[in-house]
């Protein structure tokens, strides 16, 4: 059995007094990929957000039950939340490149926990766009502006900011819901070369990008985990009705 | 019928818009056909660098006017930008709903307030203030400075805001995700991102500045000299023609007028400035 990075208990969330996870209990092992599907409203992303605490923002968030990383729950009062977020990245649906140019987006992480040397963090960029499979797209024009990049180049120079930190976890919320299928193949291939270094969460409403990265994955509906199990067991036999009436798109 | 009505309103409405370019270009051309022929006559460089204003003795430099405009002005950016941006900063990132619903209206109010109370409050309290601490009549640039300041506040308060809302919110999410503090996100990605708008109000704030006249005659105590302390008088070009435009003749009133040519000429180049900004950051 692999080692636990993260283990949820009985996490519980409310917006208000809406409840979206319900009592959810689950693990994530070291050095995988996990996926969560499941159609929309159904608690997917308020889960990353549990998980680097970008939930504290929200206003009328509460959330009860533990998570805890390394063994260590992130929701004690001692547990630094930047410190937490740097060890946990995240990559946005939509890519969020900063009004900046490329190598200040990657210097911007390093730099906001004390690194300046220019040569280190050029270091760190070409490093962390190398994993990005960027580099050889942008090693010339580190000064253009970010915006200025496509949405795949941006969304993998969002991978490589979050690497940049050097995080633990990954999280990925619907990384390719705006790109075109040669964008998504490679940030595909970059996730599982990353597998290597990083644990990975993935959360996708394509299914078959769920079969094809994931080494297990996650089901949800109307905030609770109906199904959690090996991708290619719980793409072929399913135990749960609801589970095999989503892959099989009889729903969602 | 009902067409006909359309119509009508329609092409009044029209009128009505373009009746404020009118506007616009008669004291533009007013003040210019006043003005110019006085330029033409005793010289554009001798009226600026002028450093003496004696209209009895057909002496018209308006170099002391051009100075204390400057410094009155940058003194009220001095005062007023970084009180503005960061109660802009505030009221966006920090301040919680309730409190940005009792400030927001109370800087609205400031603006409401007629300059003539501002330069009131100028001379009664803020000038004896500076008169007992600095020394001086205490009518000076520093009180003026404090004073417009004050006044330009809710431009560059609501201008400012107006930027930072305007930025996409997954800017910060994107920069709180890397572990990046509210004060870091601010300074590191916000205001580097609201820059154009925030300099374009500030730009603005500036205009109403320079072109402020009541409060500034009842503070900076007029005196014609080209001023080597904080604590001097000055005279603006806004104050010199409204002090003198009541009784000045013939010579006199023109270059008084040419004076108004100045003055315009320093707004619209800052109102272009702020227009060029603020459509290169809609781009």
């Amino acid at each position: 059995m692999l080692k636990v990075k993260i283990k949820v208990d009985n996490l519980n969330v409310y917006y208000g007094n809406k409840q979206v996870i319900k009592d959810v209990n689950m693990n994530v092992s070291d050095h995988e990929i996990l996926s969560i599907i499941g159609p929309s409203k159904s608690g997917k992303s308020t889960l990353l957000h549990v998980i680097n605490r970008l939930i504290d923002n929200v206003p009328g968030a509460k959330v009860t039950g533990q998570v805890c990383i390394d063994g260590k729950n992130i929701y004690l009062d001692s547990v630094n939340v930047n410190d937490l977020r740097k060890k946990v990245g995240i990559i946005f649906a939509t890519p969020v490149p900063l009004p900046m140019s490329i190598f200040n987006n990657l210097a911007y992480g390093p730099r906001l926990h004390g690194i300046t040397n220019r040569e280190k963090l050029l270091d760190i960029a070409e490093n962390c766009l190398r994993a990005s499979s960027l580099w050889d797209e942008v090693k010339s024009r580190l000064d253009m502006s970010a915006l200025r990049l496509s949405g795949g180049q941006q969304q993998r120079l969002c991978l490589a900011r979050a690497l940049t930190v050097e995080p633990e976890i990954i999280l990925f919320d619907e990384p390719c819901s705006g790109l075109d299928p040669i964008s998504t193949s490679k940030v595909e291939s970059t996730m599982r070369e990353l597998k290597k270094n990083y644990t990975l969460i993935l959360i996708t409403n394509n299914t078959k990008q769920a079969a094809r990265v994931s080494d297990r994955t996650a089901f949800f509906l109307f905030g609770e985990l109906i199904e959690i199990g090996e991708t290619k067991r719980l793409f072929t036999a399913p135990k749960d009705k609801r589970t095999k009436d989503y892959i099989t798109g009889k729903f969602g | 019928m009902n067409k006909f009505i359309e119509t009508i309103i329609e092409k009044s409405i029209i009128l009505i818009a373009f009746s404020t370019v009118a506007v616009l270009f008669l004291i533009a051309f007013f003040i210019f056909k006043e003005g110019i022929p006085f330029l033409a006559q005793y010289g554009l460089p001798g009226f600026l660098t002028g450093s003496t204003w004696l209209p009895g003795e057909d002496k018209f430099g308006i170099l002391p006017m051009i100075i204390g405009s400057i410094y009155v002005t940058l003194g009220a950016l001095i005062v007023g930008v970084p009180l503005g941006v960061g109660s802009a900063i505030f009221l966006v990132e920090f301040a919680n709903k309730r409190i940005r619903n009792i400030i927001k209206p109370a800087i609205e109010l400031l603006a409401g307030i007629p300059s003539v109370v501002y330069g009131f409050i100028g001379i009664m309290v803020l000038a004896p203030w500076v008169r007992i601490n600095f020394g001086g009549s205490g009518l000076s640039i520093l009180t003026a400075s404090i004073v417009l300041g004050i006044m330009i506040l809710p431009t560059i308060i609501s201008i400012t805001m107006d930027s930072l809302t305007a930025l996409p919110s997954v800017y910060k999410e994107g920069s709180i995700a890397l572990g990046a503090t509210t004060w870091q996100t601010v300074i590191m990605v916000l205001l580097p991102g609201a820059k154009s708008g925030i300099l374009a109000g500030i730009i603005l704030g500036m205009g109403r500045a320079i072109g402020e006249t009541m409060a500034v005659i009842m503070i900076t105590g007029n005196a014609i000299r080209i001023p080597t302390s904080l604590y001097d008088s000055v005279r603006t070009m806004t104050s010199n023609i409204a002090l003198e435009m009541g009784y000045a003749l013939g010579i006199h009133r023109s270059a008084l007028f040419a004076n108004a040519v100045v003055l315009f000429g320093f707004i619209m180049i800052l109102n272009t400035i702020a227009i060029l900004i603020i459509n290169k950051r809609s781009k």
